[in-house]
């Protein structure tokens, strides 16, 4: 019998494949749990696209419906939060987000799979990109004039020293917050899954009337984990809102 | 030794009174979208996605106190 | 066959300061890993790569 002894342990990564080279040191190339499960994102997202375009005819397949929803739906998102001339040019950047974040948190519900997203470093690194990207466009398109963004219009001159502190702290804070937040999210949602699962196992094994009382408490995890679901994607899309958010405030400057 | 474990699980405990705030302010997001959705029902495709982000913002602040206290059970 | 349709997006026009962060950032966070795997509390954990190397145990 296999006994999980810590519930962060299905966030573990084991390397699969090793290079054992003699004169370079390729171990960045490793294929770990983590590499496959990117591979495994890659496929069903090409898989899906190669479905709905029906090799290559006018008229897509029946997957048309949902991917041409999703993509509706992230226009409007981008048009809405950044507008102006130039959201065309970064729909491609958000639009490729959302799509990776949701088949990546979907993939994770699978039982005794990987939870890509869980991992913090790749989700705060993935922020600070952004982060650090969004900013380096506004210093290129406005020079000094980005430091505008600190200060509200009318704000009364003696509160300015005062604002412009909170507004950067705040400015800093959005490279953590974006990331922490989606990995909080999904790191939550999955440990929460494995106690109680292992909490009702505990309470069926103890006699069959417990076994057929089980039921109740199995249909709230049920709950729970259609929950899961929910925030899988609400995940998704806020990350790719607030992604186009911070671009527009780098952009377009208030 | 003992006494540091202790107080590590206290501390743990503690950190999710945080929770309190998130509970209330995702309560404050919903009750706002079901009044304004009960006003005007023809907004509700644009309240809609509003309501959705202030609730994401809200229980962020929640699930930060959550990880504070994973941190403390089994970082620290 | 492998691409039937080139589109005229400006990738690099546009996208130039993600890709100089992400460098950036690559380079930076490969730098705190090092860092937290020579740190006091690490170096002797056998999950740590040195020791696929041949490296031995080192007291403290």
């Amino acid at each position: 019998m296999y006994y999980i002894n810590s519930p962060l342990d299905q966030f573990e990564m084991n390397t699969l494949l090793k290079f054992v080279t003699p004169f370079f040191d390729m171990s960045n190339l490793n294929i770990t749990t983590f590499g496959l499960y990117i591979i495994i994102v890659l496929m069903v997202i090409v898989s899906l696209n190669i479905l709905t375009t029906n090799n290559n005819t006018i008229i897509g397949s029946r997957w048309n419906l949902p991917l041409e929803m999703i993509y509706d739906t992230i226009l409007n998102t981008t048009k809405g939060q950044i507008g102006g001339k130039l959201w065309g040019l970064y729909f491609p950047l958000i639009y490729t987000l959302f799509m990776f974040i949701l088949i990546a948190n979907l993939i994770s519900l699978i039982p005794y799979s990987f939870a890509l997203t869980a991992q913090i470093v790749f989700v705060i690194s993935l922020s600070f990109i952004i982060w650090l990207g969004s900013t380096i466009t506004g210093f290129n398109k406005h020079g000094w004039l980005f430091f505008s963004l600190f200060v509200p219009n009318g704000t009364p001159t003696p509160l300015v020293p005062l604002l412009v502190i909170i507004e950067s702290l705040s400015y800093i804070a959005r490279a953590f917050s974006l990331g922490l937040r989606l990995t909080c999210n999904i790191l939550a949602g999955h440990l929460l899954m494995v106690i109680l699962g292992g909490l009702l196992l505990n309470f069926i094994n103890i006699n069959k009337l417990t076994l057929i009382l089980g039921i109740i408490p199995f249909a709230m995890i049920l709950a729970i984990l259609c929950l899961e679901f929910a925030i899988a994607m609400i995940q998704s899309y806020v990350f790719a809102t607030l992604t186009a958010s911070y671009i527009k405030d780098s952009l377009y400057l208030h | 030794m003992q006494l540091v474990l202790a107080a590590k699980y206290i501390g743990a405990g503690i950190s999710t009174i945080g929770l309190l705030g998130a509970g209330i302010g995702i309560a404050i997001v919903f009750a706002a979208l079901i009044n304004g959705v009960s006003r005007n029902p023809s907004l509700r495709e644009t309240l809609f996605p509003m309501a959705i982000l202030g609730f994401a913002l809200s229980e962020a602040t929640g699930l930060f106190c959550l990880m504070i206290s994973f941190l403390l059970i089994y970082a620290v | 066959m492998m691409f039937p349709k080139r589109f005229s997006t400006p990738v690099l026009k546009v996208y130039w300061p993600f890709f100089i962060s992400g460098v950036g950032i690559y380079a930076l966070f490969g730098k705190f890993a090092d860092l937290s795997a020579n740190s006091k509390e690490f170096i002797n954990d056998p999950r740590n790569p040195r020791f696929e190397k041949g490296g031995k145990y080192i007291e403290q």
